[in-house]
């Protein structure tokens, strides 16, 4: 039935019996993946038949969302569906389901039904945080506001154990409270930009406003609507900022650490609005700095070509080449201009027109040290500089021959000034290390250890350790095993060689959730974190994920774990300087395992 | 698992297969973009543009049939002229032939006419113009299969992932820098570490420390000194010392050690510096900071009357300016720096190691 549905045309699902069966028949599938990719084939039937077979749910439920809604729901949640390799297909699924005439508001009526069941609630919320999360256009949909909305009634009344709910406010109405708005009209909840605010806020006392005063007036407006890039909810904010954005003489809406001019009454969402603002404005001033200053221009620049990558992995990006600076040599290996990610700006007659990424930065080739001047490979993010540089390479990309190939400046000149020709403003050279933890941050659900880190409340154990912990088997520790709950230091003192504090601090490491060890200069804090490292290792299952802020840091610790014999290690992350651990790489590791994988196969041949 | 393994193959050269293909059609109308106009290609050529849009260029290369005289003028070896040989010559910057301007060619006064008369400049603007025009079509299909291809692309890269994915599954320690960790954030999301432990805490925004957590993490050690750097913010008016309030520089760590309700150890004794340096950081910063027994009693530093020196001079840098474009900012001192080289030679003679 499925097969035949999705790949016939002129097969009809005439009734309800038809949908059940047609969704029945994902089942028989022996991966989600292979029904993902039958689905979305462009030759067959697939999306159509989904959203026909969906047209059938009723508002209240019954047999139509017991054996085709929640199903469907069911399989596009499942975990097989967000691996990597299907992720891609599984959103293009998920927008099939949204954009199915009706369906949405069938599922905000069936969340206010009665007689719907806790089980089933929690899979639309699911559904719904998973999708907003995924598209703005989604978020901003009034129905789904409002599902959340309900969402959120019903887990507070009568729906306690309904685990995820909560979550959703913080993709969908972002200064949302229930304790406080639960009252208001409806209507309010839904355009979240003109709900009044409901926090009063403080006149600044005197030693605070004695600096800027003026500013803490603008940072009080909150935010949306200064210019294109401006959202009430951080989520729809574009990572890469938009022309106007940085050319607004508006203030952004920035928090205060204090939290007097917070718009988001829940502490979590604020704390993930709060960090996500503060971290992109930190990028974006110097960057309206630089915008401003002009210091280094470089002349003549213009989008020359397309260009789709030699190495079959480069994205698609455009040519643009500038000036020859014959006066100054540029040293390209060792100077930091253009690096990939950074972010440039293409002036025209002093007004910068463009803000593109740079995505390509090689020296050889015909790219930096190509003769007519250095060459990058740029994106643009807005639609609009896009379409407006693709159609100037068709003219340029002809035209610079003549350019490159005229030996007379005035000739060149008057060629040149029938080409588009931009002044380009380097205006940010950091931003590609900004923009994944901005992303990272636009998505996540909701902040881990919330008790410690949002209310800074301790209360919660590191309870998946065994109570008793053996310590390692070296000369230091002697396999010690301690109690952690009947904690004894001086039996520890004496065994190990750690010191009062030392042995402190791994027994507080050891029993908190989130544990915290201050430590001087000289004190130890590596030895510590290793030590740590390895107990944890010894004593559980857990994986452990080490963050270090440098390269060099990092490169100690995982030395000092390989010799102590770990060899499950894996570095993520390009720079290792250390000849030993840059053998544990992932891209080493991913290039001697598949390399091994082909060798072998050829070899048995 | 040796299915789904399959089925990851077939998927990821089935979406490779299509890029392909993208890739080659778009490169096969790039090429067509980038082609120099000629009389007759591509798509129909210069013939096609002029007779849509400028039929009044199209006259200025038109030859009068045979009628008009029973006469034709040829090139040498008796060839016939052709509209495309004007054209040409047009192309090549010539003058307009001498026979063009006799009758019965000459049926429009070409003499008034811009056409034949434009500089070899105008001329190649001319005909981007037209290449414009003639390849409008194809341009639009062409960013039609950009926009496909970018699609395709990120697919590409998130099955790519995969194989990361499988090696990281394996993995008991992972490490990985900041920056690292964000990169790769999707992969260590789905590696879902139970225990992070973030070394140098007190040097790293809390958002890059919130961006490696996931909802699965169990455990999380925070080591690191708020005393010592705060994170490195680019603008200035975030940071705390500008007193605007926003406070960026304060770290998770640092943050939650101010906060007071959560408890945290501070280590207490240094393996470092012998005690008379360690005694101006006890002053300053940490006075309950204890001296190992291993730090006390080192032999004295060889060649010098103290232990500690504090040298002081008064040479200015000299403003060289960097002969690197990047750097024209940063300030070197020469004298500085000889000072610093004549100074490790005397210790290195005194035998130090």
């Amino acid at each position: 039935m499925f097969t035949k549905l999705v790949k016939d045309g002129t097969a009809t699902m005439s009734s309800l019996k038809d949908a059940r069966r047609f969704i029945e028949g994902i089942n028989t599938f022996p991966t989600k993946a292979l029904v993902l990719s039958e689905l979305d084939d462009s030759r067959m039937f697939g999306r159509q038949r989904i959203q026909e077979a969906l047209s059938f749910v009723s508002d209240c439920p019954g047999e139509s969302t017991h054996y085709v809604l929640f199903p469907t729901l069911e399989f596009i949640l499942d975990e097989e569906c967000s691996r990597p390799t299907n992720k891609c297909l599984r959103n293009r699924f998920m927008m099939v389901i949204f954009k199915t005439p009706g369906l949405i508001e069938t599922l905000g009526n069936l969340c206010i039904h009665p007689r719907v069941s806790v089980e089933d609630l929690e899979v639309v919320c699911r559904f719904v945080q998973c999708i907003s999360k995924l598209f703005s256009e989604v978020r901003q949909s009034i129905v789904i506001q409002n599902i959340a909305h309900s969402l959120m009634t019903k887990g507070k009344y009568s729906y306690h154990s309904c685990h995820g709910i909560t979550f959703i406010k913080s993709f969908c109405v972002p200064n949302f409270d229930a304790d406080i708005r639960g009252s208001l009209p409806l209507h309010s909840l839904l355009f979240p930009a003109t709900a009044p605010p409901t926090q009063h806020y403080k006149p600044m006392d005197e030693s605070k406003s004695r600096n800027e005063g003026t500013n803490w007036v603008t940072d009080m407006i909150e935010p949306g609507g200064r210019h294109n890039n401006d959202f009430l909810n951080f989520r729809d904010v574009s990572i890469v900022p938009t022309l106007e954005e940085l050319e607004c003489e508006k203030r952004p809406y920035l928090p205060l650490y204090s939290g007097e001019n917070a718009v988001i009454i829940d502490k979590t969402s604020r704390l993930l609005d709060s960090n996500f603002r503060l971290l992109r404005e930190d990028a974006l001033h110097s960057m309206r700095e630089s915008l401003n200053n002009r210091e280094k221009v470089w002349q003549d620049a213009r989008i020359i070509g397309m260009y789709l990558g030699e190495k079959r992995n480069d994205s698609l990006s455009f040519v643009l080449q500038c000036e020859s600076r014959v006066k100054t040599k540029i040293d390209w290996e060792r100077s930091k201009a253009f690096p990939v990610g950074g972010i440039i700006a293409l002036c025209k007659d002093g007004n910068p027109i463009r803000i593109g990424v740079i995505t390509i930065r090689r020296i050889e080739g015909n790219w930096l040290k190509s003769p007519g001047g250095p060459r990058i490979g740029i994106s643009f993010e807005e639609e609009a500089a896009f379409e407006e540089s693709f159609s100037e390479v068709a003219q340029n990309c002809f035209l610079n021959e003549s350019v490159l190939n005229a030996n007379d400046t005035n000739k060149r000149k008057i060629i040149m000034s029938n080409m588009e020709i931009y002044d380009l403003i380097e205006i940010s050279r950091s931003f590609f290390s900004y923009r994944p933890v901005l992303t990272s941050l636009q998505d996540m659900e909701g902040v881990p250890f919330e008790d410690e880190f949002v209310h800074c409340q301790s209360n919660n154990w590191a309870s998946y350790l065994p109570p008793c912990v053996c310590l390692p088997d070296t000369e230091h520790f002697k396999k010690f095993r301690c109690n952690l709950s009947e904690w004894n230091e001086r039996e520890i003192l004496s065994s190990t060689t750690l010191d009062e504090s030392q042995a402190r601090a791994v027994h507080h490491a050891l029993t908190n959730r989130v544990a915290l060890i201050v430590g001087p200069p000289g004190c130890g804090k590596s030895f510590i974190g290793a030590l740590l490292a390895r107990i944890i290792r010894d004593n559980s299952n857990e994986s452990i994920l080490c963050v270090c802020y440098t390269n060099h840091a990092l490169d100690q610790f995982l030395e000092h774990l390989h010799e102590n014999g770990e060899r499950k290690i894996v570095r993520v992350g390009g720079r290792s300087k250390s000849s030993l651990i840059s053998k544990f790489s992932l891209r080493e590791l991913a290039r001697t395992k598949t390399d091994l994988g082909r060798d072998s196969s050829r070899r048995i041949r | 698992m040796i299915f789904s393994f399959c089925l990851l193959k077939h998927s990821f050269s089935s979406v490779d297969a299509e890029l392909h293909k993208l890739r080659e059609g778009i490169e096969r109308q790039a090429k067509i973009m980038a082609q120099p106009l000629t009389w007759d290609s591509p798509f129909g050529g210069a013939k096609i543009i002029l007779s849509d849009e400028h039929p009044s260029f199209l006259e200025q290369l038109h030859i009068a049939s045979e009628d008009s005289g029973g006469f034709q003028v040829v090139k040498k070896k008796n060839q016939q002229w052709k509209e495309s040989d004007l054209w040409d010559l047009w192309r090549k910057g010539r003058k307009c032939p001498q026979f063009l301007q006799k009758p019965p060619y000459n049926k429009h006064k070409l003499d008034s006419f811009e056409f034949w008369k434009m500089n070899q400049v105008e001329r190649d603007l001319l005909v981007s113009k037209l290449r414009k025009e003639l390849l409008w079509e194809t341009r639009r299909e062409l960013l039609d299969d950009v926009g496909r291809y970018e699609e395709l692309f990120k697919e590409k890269k998130l099955i790519l992932q995969e194989k990361y994915s499988k090696i990281l599954k394996d993995a008991k320690v992972v490490g990985a820098t900041t920056t690292g960790a964000a990169q790769y954030r999707e992969l260590l999301a789905e590696k879902a570490a139970g225990v992070i432990i973030v070394e140098e805490a007190g040097e790293v925004f809390e958002s890059h420390v919130l961006s490696t957590l996931t909802p699965r993490s169990k455990h999380c050690i925070l080591i690191g000194d708020h005393l010592q750097l705060p994170p490195k913010a680019e603008s200035y008016k975030l940071t705390c010392s500008s007193k605007m309030g926003y406070n960026i520089d304060i770290s998770l760590f640092e943050r939650l050690i101010l906060s007071k309700t959560l408890p945290s150890i501070m280590l207490a004794v240094q393996h470092r510096m012998r005690p008379e340096i360690s005694e101006i950081i006890r002053m300053q910063t940490y006075p309950s900071l204890k001296d190992h027994s291993s730090v006390l009693n080192r032999p004295n530093v060889r060649g010098v009357t103290h232990n500690i020196l504090f040298l002081n001079h008064h040479v200015k840098e000299d403003g060289k300016q960097s002969f690197d474009f990047d750097h024209q900012k940063t300030k070197s001192n020469g004298y500085e720096a000889s000072l610093v080289v004549e100074l490790a030679r005397f210790f290195l003679l005194q035998g130090c190691k």
